[in-house]
């Protein structure tokens, strides 16, 4: 049995839609750097891999999506940056929903925090769903 | 007081894109799928937006060192399509300091090759950058 698509009206604000839990592995920190050399550091994560780990969590999470939502706006707010070999656990809530016009705007909210609790970053999306 | 963030630039190509997409698990076909992508509103492909929002992060780095995104906050619209071989640029002017000591807000952009931006909006950081 296939998981029906999630449209817009799937969703309920203030619904937590789920988590995801990753390992900061070495891998990860080699992509990000074989697209962005110049970003290495060290052991701590580059910030723009904040993004990475958000857009692996709601890809995980949000799913099955339709093709072609567009990312309309989005909010990072950075606590500190979490270091190679972290274990990371990013939960995902829908806030808001809104149709203006035809447009069907949802905003989703994440929390990244590491595998004791303590908060690395979080964020705040605004996602043109397309079905 | 540091007026201006340093500027980062990167040309986002189809090679960028797929990387993007397979860094991030996000394979939605208006960025790596051609034919769908053309009949969709944007005409055609589109980089993820997250892609071009890097440089932000970049500029604040190449400005303030490796420490500066403790304590950041970044807030922003990705208010037009990144096309494919665009060659992006980022920075930032600042617009307000305070309350505490040393923090300061940024009015942060992307901008493509013809000086449009992508991207718009706050870059906030907290005091001893």
């Amino acid at each position: 049995m296939t998981t029906p698509v999630l449209t817009f009206s799937s969703f309920t604000p203030g619904t937590l839609m789920g988590r995801s839990e990753t390992l900061l592995d070495a891998a990860a920190f080699q992509r990000w750097f074989e697209l962005f050399p110049e970003d290495e550091q060290g052991p701590v994560m580059p910030a723009g891999m904040v993004a990475v780990v958000t857009m692996r969590a709601y890809s995980e999470v949000l799913t099955p999506r339709p093709p072609g939502n567009v990312h309309g706006a989005q909010r990072f707010e950075i606590e500190r940056l979490p270091l190679l070999g972290d274990r990371l656990v990013t939960e995902f809530r829908c806030v808001d929903k809104k149709l203006r016009g035809e447009r069907k705007w949802v905003t989703f909210e994440s929390t990244t925090t590491g595998s004791a609790g303590e908060r690395f970053f979080a964020g705040r999306m605004a996602i043109l769903w397309a079905a | 007081m540091t007026a201006e963030l340093a500027r980062c630039t990167k040309r986002v190509d189809r090679q960028a894109i797929r990387l993007y997409a397979a860094i991030t698990d996000d394979f939605n076909p208006i960025h790596v799928d051609p034919e769908f992508a053309a009949k969709t509103p944007m005409g055609g492909i589109i980089a993820h937006g997250m892609l071009s929002l890097n440089l932000i992060w970049q500029s604040l780095r190449a400005t303030f060192g490796d420490k500066a995104a403790k304590g950041a906050s970044l807030d922003i619209r990705f208010t037009r399509p990144v096309r494919e071989d665009d060659v992006v640029t980022a920075g930032g002017e600042l617009v307000e300091t305070g309350p505490a000591e040393g923090a300061r807000k940024y009015r942060v952009w992307v901008r493509n090759q013809r000086g449009e931006a992508v991207i718009e909006g706050d870059l906030r950081i907290r005091a001893n950058q």
